[in-house]
This record gives structure tokens, C-alpha cells and sequence, in this order.
């Protein structure tokens, strides 16, 4: 396969650049971009749900084996399953993928995409969750994991708004 | 968009004053040198970086027990 020689994160973000999928990188990943030196070990988006954006998820994840975690083996998602419920872990060929259809503090997908700075990765464009909204939304979803991420993400705000005052 | 390092006050993150947010990073324990370290990468380069440490995990994860310690003794 294409993408075996590569790393977990970068293959994910190769397969939703490849696919056009509509999506805004939030969580641990965007902390990492944004400078954060803790470690995460899935790649969290905030996903468009308008139709077409879903039909190609839908063809990139199966392409990828997509099962989510906790269900049982061999059930292949379909498109239907995105009806009932918005936030979705998977486990893929590559590794771990959680889909977000909102993100605590911030909003959905558009108000996730109206937030953020556009980065480029391994040949593709992404918007990536912006620092401060990255900060609100770690907050606001209160969990200690992400409270753990605050201080850092803090500071890092901090050193970038005394340079640019 | 591309971070450049000099888009951040490195001394404040080296040397933090009292009362300011890279402080309290310090004292809730956060290393500000790697994040130094970090903030002089290129996104994409944090990306690889987080991208090895994870592999790097696996592998030791996944490492045999060679020898147990009590045999060790």
C-alpha cells in the first residue's frame, strides 16, 4: 500500500487530503502543531456534515478499514451510521481516528473552520483549530487530559502575543 | 501559514517572570525548553516528530521480556 513506509498521523492526514475531505484538525495534533511538546497518540477532526463531505469519508475510511472502536469486528461503516450521531472513534489500518461533529467551546464544523489558520502538510492544506480556540475548547471539554495541555498551550499564547505587541 | 520562531518571545519562555502564564507552565511542571525545541520546528516537522515518538512507543510497547527481574537477582 501506499502509505505503509509512513507514520500514523501523517498517513491519516495523507488519506483526508486525498480524499478532499472538509475537516478542521483539533485536539492533541493541533496542540503539537501549534508548538505543544505533550504527546497524543490519535488525530482528532471536526468534520463537515453536509452530504457530499460525508459520502467521501465514507469511501476514506473503508478504503482504510475503518471499524469503530469498541464495535464489533468485521461491520463496515456506512453512511447511515453517521445519522444518529455526530462523534466517532475509529480504528483503522493506519491507527486511531476520532471524528468530531462538534468541538466543546468552539462549535460545529463551520465555527471550527471560521477559527482557524490554514497549515500546510505533506503536499495538502489544512485549517487547524487557531491557538486561542484550541485553548477555549481544551477548557471548555474540562477533562484532565486537557487541562494537562493548558498551561503549555498558555504559555506558548503568551510568548506569541508579547512578540507581536 | 508557517510559524517562524522569531513569531514568539523566546526569552520569556527561557527566563519566565512572575505572574506570567509561561511561570505557572513552569511550575505545573512543563518543560518550556522542548517546547523551545518545538516552537523552532516547521508544523509539519512537529508532526513527523510526534509521528516517530508514537512509532517509538509501539516498539517498546511491543519489546519482549527478555529477562524477568527477579531473575536478574
Amino acid at each position: 500500500m501506499w502509505f505503509t513506509l509512513m507514520k500514523e498521523i501523517e498517513q491519516h492526514l495523507r488519506l483526508l487530503g486525498n480524499y478532499r475531505i472538509d475537516c478542521v484538525i483539533v485536539g492533541g495534533v493541533a496542540a503539537t502543531i501549534h508548538g505543544a511538546s505533550q504527546l497524543t497518540y490519535d488525530l482528532d477532526i471536526c468534520y463537515n456534515r453536509e452530504a457530499a463531505n460525508l459520502v467521501r469519508l465514507v469511501q476514506a475510511l473503508r478504503s482504510v478499514n475503518a471499524q469503530l472502536r469498541g464495535a464489533p469486528a468485521n461491520l463496515p461503516f456506512i453512511l447511515d451510521d453517521f445519522e444518529p450521531r455526530a462523534n466517532f472513534t475509529f480504528l483503522t489500518d493506519i491507527g486511531s481516528l476520532d471524528l468530531l461533529g462538534e468541538v466543546s467551546g468552539v462549535g460545529s464544523y463551520l465555527e471550527a473552520l471560521e477559527n482557524s489558520e490554514v497549515r500546510e502538510f505533506f503536499g495538502n492544506n489544512f485549517p487547524v483549530l487557531s491557538l486561542p480556540k484550541l485553548i477555549a475548547a481544551k477548557r471548555a471539554a474540562g477533562r484532565a487530559k486537557d487541562l494537562n495541555t493548558l498551561p503549555e498551550l498558555e504559555a506558548i499564547h503568551e510568548a506569541k502575543l508579547q512578540k507581536e505587541s | 501559514m508557517e510559524d517562524n520562531f522569531q513569531d514568539y518571545s523566546k526569552e520569556l519562555l527561557l527566563d519566565p517572570k512572575p505572574g506570567t502564564a509561561a511561570a505557572a507552565a513552569r511550575d505545573f511542571g512543563v518543560d518550556l525548553t522542548l517546547t523551545i525545541q518545538n516552537l523552532r520546528l516547521t508544523a509539519e516537522e512537529r508532526v513527523r516528530r510526534l509521528d516517530n515518538f508514537i512509532e517509538d512507543v509501539k516498539i517498546l510497547r511491543n519489546a519482549p521480556i527478555v529477562v524477568h527481574s527477579h531473575e536478574r537477582d
